[in-house]
């Protein structure tokens, strides 16, 4: 294997190790009530996120994601203790405290958002792609969505969409397999997601999501059909760990069902192969979940220490320009007449 | 280094837990992600998985027992540490819960603050500009004020505009002619005779009084608080009034007709004990006596004192005590015990002409009977039109402890003793 | 000044905008070959071709969504809902991605776009085509609402609109596409949430927006033979709504009738009716009156669907009620 690529691999790994070990404290942090709402942890589905940042031009790509997006806003670059702040609450976080875990956001490095209609970025996805193509800018949108997303008409108008106007625009259904609490089986009329790509005259992949390199070739092809115009749906077969949101029991599963996927844990599918390429390292990989546990700890303590935005800031970011609102709302103190 | 372990939250509304079972034992080493115990929150019960890797060193909260949110659990570490080198660290705490609503308790109706001093009011409004009352006359906003802005008594004007109200144009009609629209300044004659001292309130703000709050407190919560309905019936007094006139026949102090009211409803109330209850919540007490209390209306409000044991005394001894007790709270000179906890109460209107009307329920009672006066109506006796004394008797009851039929069957064996009184011997 | 239609006013706009900025693409259904279901958008692709001339698939969430997607990304789409029944279909996309985007990502994106369509009642069409759902999105912040009732307004707006860095739902009426009235041949943009007075008065304000504001101007032409001077003012636009134009207004004439042609309740006519409630309470001689859409689904026959609607003999009504021109026992 050529340095560049065990350079690669082992940067792949550092990352998906910090997403790893990011959530956890993330649990931790919503456990000890510092995070509250709806909160949907990235554990297990790694490689996914990690496969497509590792192909991506973030100078002209673009990455929307549904709800479950701390993993995506760490693998398009967005740093940890904005994440984490954002997650507190707090004006220092990546959307000023006004969009928490469902909507992280970082326009500079073109990761637009969490979103928290299920399957409602497909469309916008699409719409980002018309954009890059009318432009012609040469960059590509990747979007990403659960298989709980897959059966909403947006899926289905925005690929249509997408194939009709040849849009620059890969769809990934990151397939963790439950849908809330709803097993995909129950719910879908196939059992390929990728096959629902024909009906539209694109072209569908499955792909092992559990498997970083698997993921990141299926990305590699996916970006150059896309890139021409050509646009492809790819499903990830993956498996979350945790609950659908902190807040889920989750007595639709089985613990034993669980820890038989974490057997194919996606950091140790990578360690294996890494082991295999000869080109693993003890100390590396530790040093990695060391540095990977700092970062979160740092976020946690920049999170902390950071200060709740004001409350006249919730009058700003609506509207471009002159702020305006239906009077009565207004507090006296926040009236400006 | 040793690390503690928090109880987590494991349900957005969870503030403590309980340790179900530990599913990791001390010294054993566990992964991040493993479960290491269950925990019963407020909703289901969870599992706790571990928020990093390690050795389990030392179970601070064994299973059965809870711990608050925050609280350390468990200490790990890794193998060989002390777990105690955790403890010195440990800020862990656990978080502040929501405080337990602190519910302001409502005083108790005996136990009032002693009245204050009153404080010296401040001083009277000498504006020149007219003060409206708050009164009922219907005024538009701009009527009321153009009439405020030019000194006109809206009371003095007849309004123009859908039932009645008062518009601008009838307080620009009186400003165009002023001698007909009287002006505030100048007082109304009183059209009515009311009194001076009440003609003097009008457009004033008198504060309440420590009974008229009382009152106004005890009787908003029994109205809110106990879905009332009404029964009504109509009650034959001819043989009652003949049976007390008889009785009265050279006595000096008469016999009120409110002592055999209440001799004859304490019967019946032995005959349905529910009317003779309180609402506890999770119970119906039923009361040991007839304790019945009568509304005495008095200045500035109205008491109700009671007659002990109405089920065991006499009509004398019920009318004489009555007596003292009503000359007393006119008096205000009540004692707590004599006016508090009636088990049964009647209002008695009747001296006032009214012919009907209904009453609010006298806590902790479940009804209340309210009494019109007795006139003389046709009535129809074995298919003949005859005159009679009628009473229109009206009981309140509370829903939560007293049904409708046995609020029916109550007011009619009332109706039939009254109607009968003889059959109170039985 | 020329004479152009309402539907004429609308295309013009687009067109200077469409010259002036080619981020400004426009897409719909039928908008491009077909000219436009009510041919608003007549010769827009000749002019500029099928890049920038879209037509869609009948899929409103799918293209309403796809618009927002391409505005925040940079572009200025003008998406034109065939009629805003049909716009239902992409009310998540307008409520919760259009509207929200700016609000979420804490103000780091803007999404520059238009919502065009008629709304409201038209002839004949029963209960799906026929609705006035000016509320639905007045209702949002994050949103900018506007209801022309002229052509030049119609221009105006649409070209502030396009040019405007927020969402932007326009409300234009089919029963007044051909409507024809003076628009200025120079280049004008008219501002967003800037009511219009259209005819002053001291006796009673008549507020209403879109198609209705034609009825209330007729109303005041009938009060006027009656000796009572009535303010015609036409809101333009619901979101900002122009709170001071309509409270000093009703401050002065202390009587206001507001018609609105949508159902009564939670309307933007029983807002403002709230408003001016809350505002102008001393000022007022009478409750405001709210002349709206009577509570019903519109139905086919064409006697009861103009019974549905606010008319000139309803608003009369009720201004004679606000002025006290009946009989006291009313």
């Amino acid at each position: 294997m050529k340095k560049n690529d065990a350079d690669q691999l082992w940067q792949i790994r550092a990352s998906m190790v910090l997403m790893r070990i990011f959530e956890e404290k993330t649990g931790q942090m919503y456990g000890l009530k510092k995070i509250g709402g709806f909160c949907h942890l990235y554990n297990g589905q790694e490689a996914i996120a990690a496969g497509f940042a590792a192909i991506l031009d973030y100078s002209k790509d673009y990455v929307l994601t549904g709800y479950r997006d701390h993993g995506h806003a760490l693998a398009a670059g967005l740093e940890a203790k904005t994440i984490m702040a954002e997650l507190f609450g707090k004006v220092s976080g990546c959307s000023r405290g006004k969009g928490g875990s469902m909507h992280l956001f970082d326009a500079a490095k073109h990761f637009l958002g969490g979103n928290g209609i299920v399957g409602a970025q497909i469309p916008v996805a699409t719409g980002v792609a018309f954009a890059q193509k009318y432009r012609k800018t040469g960059g590509i949108t990747v979007v990403f969505f659960g298989d709980g997303a897959i059966h909403q008409g947006a899926f289905h108008e925005a690929l249509n969409l997408a194939r009709i106007w040849n849009l620059p625009v890969i769809f990934v259904c990151e397939n963790n397999q439950w849908g809330m609490g709803t097993s995909w089986k129950r719910v879908s009329a196939v059992d390929d997601f990728s096959l629902m790509a024909a009906a539209y005259g694109i072209r569908g992949e499955p792909v092992d999501g559990m498997n970083i390199l698997k993921v990141k070739e299926a990305a590699e092809r996916a970006a150059n059909e896309a890139r021409a115009g050509n646009p492809v749906l790819i499903e990830a077969r993956t498996y979350r760990y945790k609950g659908h949101s902190m807040s889920d029991p989750q007595k639709y599963r089985t613990r034993e069902e669980i820890d038989e996927y974490k057997k194919q844990d996606p950091i140790l599918i990578l360690d294996d192969y890494l082991k295999e390429q000869a080109i693993w390292d003890d100390s590396k990989a530790a040093s990695q979940e060391v540095s990977a546990t700092a970062i979160t700890a740092q976020a946690v303590e920049f999170a902390e220490q950071s200060a709740a935005p004001a409350i006249h800031t919730l009058y700003e970011d609506i509207y471009a320009g002159e702020p305006f609102f239906m009077k009565p709302c207004l507090s006296n103190e926040a009236r400006s007449d | 280094m040793a690390e503690i372990i928090q109880m987590m939250a494991l349900s957005p509304t969870m503030n403590e837990g309980t340790i179900a079972q530990w599913l990791v034992t001390e010294e054993q080493d566990f992964k991040s992600g493993t479960a290491l115990c269950e925990v019963e929150t407020d909703k289901a019960t969870m599992t706790y998985e571990a928020p990093l890797s390690g050795r389990l060193l030392k179970i601070l909260v064994t299973a059965g027992s809870s711990a608050a949110v925050g609280q350390a659990i468990a200490v790990a570490g890794k193998a060989g540490e002390d777990w105690k080198s955790a403890m010195g660290s440990d800020t862990s705490q656990p978080l502040e819960t929501n405080p337990a609503s602190t519910q302001a308790a409502l005083p108790e109706l005996g136990a009032v603050q002693p009245a204050r001093a009153p404080e010296a009011p401040p001083p009277a409004e000498t504006s020149s500009t007219a003060r409206l009352p708050s009164g009922k006359a219907p005024a538009s906003p701009l009527a009321r004020k153009l009439a405020r802005d030019t000194g006109i008594d809206l009371r003095g004007l007849r309004g123009s505009g859908p039932g009645g109200r008062i518009i601008t144009r009838d307080v620009q009609a009186a400003n165009q002619a002023p001698s007909a629209a009287p002006s505030l300044p100048k007082a109304q004659p009183s059209k009515t005779g009311t009194a001076p001292a009440n003609a003097q309130l009008r457009g004033d703000s008198q504060p309440v009084s420590r009974m008229r709050s009382i009152i106004a407190q005890r009787l908003s919560e029994s109205y809110r608080d106990a879905p009332h309905y009404i029964v009504r019936c109509v009650i034959d007094m001819e043989r009652l009034l003949g049976f007390r006139n008889t009785l009265n026949i050279g006595r000096g102090e008469k016999i009120s007709l409110n002592a055999f009211v209440l001799k004859l409803a304490a019967k019946a109330l032995e005959a349905h004990p529910v009317l003779n209850s309180s609402w506890q919540g999770s119970s119906i007490q039923y009361k040991p006596s007839a304790d019945i209390g009568l509304a005495v209306a008095v200045e500035g409000g109205l008491i109700a004192p009671v007659v002990r044991h109405c089920e065991q005394k006499g009509i004398l001894q019920i009318g004489h005590e009555l007596s003292d007790l009503v000359d007393r709270a006119r008096q205000g000179s009540l004692q707590p015990d004599e006016y508090g906890d009636a088990s049964f109460t009647i209002s008695n209107l009747g001296m006032s002409g009214v012919e009907e009307f209904s009453a609010i329920i006298n806590p902790p009672g479940v009804a209340i009977l309210a009494l019109g006066a007795i006139q003389d109506e046709a009535v129809v006796r074995d298919k003949q039109i005859c005159i009679r004394p009628i009473l229109h008797a009206t009981l309140s009851a509370d829903h939560r402890a007293v049904d409708g039929a046995s609020a029916a069957a109550f007011i009619i064996e009332l109706k039939k003793l009254v109607e009968e009184p003889a059959l109170a011997l039985l | 000044m020329a004479q152009i239609s309402y539907r004429e006013a609308l295309n013009r706009a687009m067109v200077e905008e469409m010259k002036r900025d080619d981020s400004v693409v426009l897409m719909g259904e039928e908008v491009a070959e077909y000219d436009g279901a009510y041919k608003v958008t007549r010769g827009l692709l000749e002019k500029f071709g099928p890049g920038r001339v879209i037509d869609t698939p009948i899929t409103e969430l799918g293209f309403t969504g796809l618009g927002v997607g391409a505005a925040i990304a940079g572009l200025r789409p003008v998406v034109e809902w065939m009629t805003h029944n049909f716009a239902l279909l992409a009310l998540d996309q307008v409520v919760n991605e259009a509207a929200k985007t700016r609000h979420m990502s804490g103000g780091q994106l803007s999404v520059p776009i238009v919502f065009r369509g008629p709304n409201g009642p038209a002839e004949y069409l029963s209960s799906q085509h026929s609705q006035a759902l000016a509320s639905y999105w007045m209702h949002i912040p994050g949103l900018k609402v506007v209801a022309p009732a002229f052509p030049a307004d119609a221009y105006g707006l649409l070209k502030t609109a396009i040019r405007d860095n927020d969402p932007v739902v326009i409300l234009e009426s089919e029963m007044l596409y051909g409507y024809k009235a003076e628009v200025p041949e120079e280049e004008f943009l008219t501002p967003l949430g800037k009511a219009n007075i259209l005819r002053q008065g001291e006796d009673i304000s008549l507020i209403s927006f879109g198609r209705p504001v034609h009825l209330a101007l007729q109303a005041a032409v009938l009060l006027e033979q009656r000796g009572v001077q009535a303010e015609v003012i036409d809101l333009r636009s619901l979101r900002p709504l122009d709170e001071d134009t309509i409270a000093q207004s009703v401050k002065k004439t202390g009587r206001a009738v507001v018609i609105d042609e949508s159902w009564p309740a939670a309307s933007a006519g029983s807002y403002i009716a709230y408003r001016l409630a809350a505002e102008c309470f001393d000022y007022l001689d009478a409750p405001v009156e709210l002349v709206a859409s009577e509570d019903v689904p519109m139905p086919y026959n064409h006697a009861l669907e103009l019974a549905v609607q606010p008319s000139v003999d309803k608003i009369m009504a009720a201004a004679r009620r606000v002025l006290y021109l009946e009989a006291a026992h009313g």
